[in-house]
């Protein structure tokens, strides 16, 4: 267990009173590494609470630079930071809202010949991307290495959120066996995002990670938890593990990452007819 | 010439809710199955709505996650549906 300075202890009491959490708790926050993959609408809720709550080590992937657009719902930047990496600025944040923790950039698209190397320095990974060859990528690669995955997505006032464990549950390809034909689900930028949305969805990750680093209460393994913000209502889904998904099934046939593309290929090889129409 | 009998909800998600305009749409379809009632739906919407749930040769998108009364559907071509029972669409969400 760590030695709390006196600085340490008064910042985290409300969580150490928390039975739940309590030094040991803290001490495994502080020690525990996780990724998060986008800092945008949902990686910014999920970097500032896993920062205030003293999680040691906080990954970031993104690739972009912060944009007057973004600051509607990704509060883990600044006006000031326009046009700044979206790493370097959300680091600035995180650790100005915590100096115990240490934010280490990957400013990079993650891609089949990188995710593994990502991926395997941390325990849990945070999927806030922005596209869905990212989310299978990130989703293959949590399967492949055994690390749990926090998996959310946001489209005007509605959002998803489950927590992948691999061997105790179904994986994103297990809910969702193929991407949905280019151009049927818009992006937040073609449909738009109410701000708020990302931040109560993000927030749900947060605490997910958190149940999961500390070990308690139940996480969302095999339920799909469906937020409709319009109607302000919660519906939560119990999907199945399938035995013949091809990344965490009985017998899986993809045991590397492949890239969208090639994705795509597979779609077109595995059908009778290779004409798949995208 | 439907009745109160015959009619089940379809309750929709995201960019399907967004192009049918409605959340909850009530449709005299008791009696068909899970399978028949969204090719159905299909059918009736036109053009707008198929490619979210078929792909141009007429297989269901492996995309979507169909529920019946909130439950996984394993039985999509023999489930029948009764009176009041909804089916869920889902399709998953990109943004983040």
């Amino acid at each position: 267990m760590s030695d709390f300075s006196e600085g340490q202890i008064e910042r985290y009491s409300r969580h150490i009173i928390l039975r739940e959490v309590g030094g040991k708790g803290q001490s495994k926050l502080l020690e525990s590494r996780v990724l998060i993959v986008g800092a945008g609408g949902l990686g910014s809720p999920v970097g500032l609470y896993l920062a205030a709550a003293g999680v040691g080590t906080i990954g970031l992937v993104d690739s972009d630079a912060v944009d007057l657009s973004n600051l509607q719902r990704q509060i883990l930047h600044t006006t000031a930071d326009l046009g700044r990496p979206k790493c370097l600025s959300a680091r600035e944040t995180m650790e100005g809202i915590n100096p115990d923790v240490c934010v280490v950039p990957h400013q990079c698209r993650l891609d089949s010949a990188n995710v593994l190397n990502v991926v395997a320095d941390y325990d849990v990974v945070v999927d806030g991307a922005d596209n869905f060859p990212t989310r299978y990528l990130v989703n293959d690669a949590c399967v492949m290495q055994g690390k749990p995955l926090s998996h959310a997505g946001i489209l005007r006032f509605e959002g998803h959120v489950t927590t992948i464990v691999p061997g105790r549950g179904p994986c994103y390809r297990c809910l969702y066996p193929e991407p949905p034909p280019p151009g049927l689900v818009p992006s937040c930028q073609e449909a738009g995002i109410l701000g708020a949305v990302a931040g109560i969805v993000g927030s749900i990750q947060a605490a997910e990670v958190l149940k999961l680093i500390l070990g308690i209460g139940d996480p969302l393994i095999g339920r799909l938890l469906v937020f409709d913000g319009l109607e302000m209502s919660f519906r939560s889904v119990e999907i199945p593990r399938d035995p013949g998904c091809p990344v965490c099934g009985d017998r899986p046939t993809i045991t590397a990452p492949i890239d969208y593309e090639e994705f795509c290929r597979l779609r077109g090889g595995i059908e009778s007819n290779p004409e798949v129409q995208s | 010439m439907s009745t109160n009998g015959d009619l089940v909800e379809l309750r929709l998600f995201g960019p399907l809710r967004e192009v049918v305009g409605e959340k909850l749409v009530s449709v005299p379809y008791a009696g068909l199955t899970v399978a028949e009632a969204l090719a159905r739906f299909a059918d009736e919407q036109g053009e707008s709505v198929r490619p979210m749930l078929f792909d141009s040769r007429g297989n269901r998108l492996r995309s979507l996650i169909l529920l019946l009364n909130n439950q996984t559907v394993d039985e999509l071509e023999t489930s029948r549906l009764r009176s009041g029972d909804v089916i869920t669409v889902l399709l998953p969400l990109a943004g983040g």
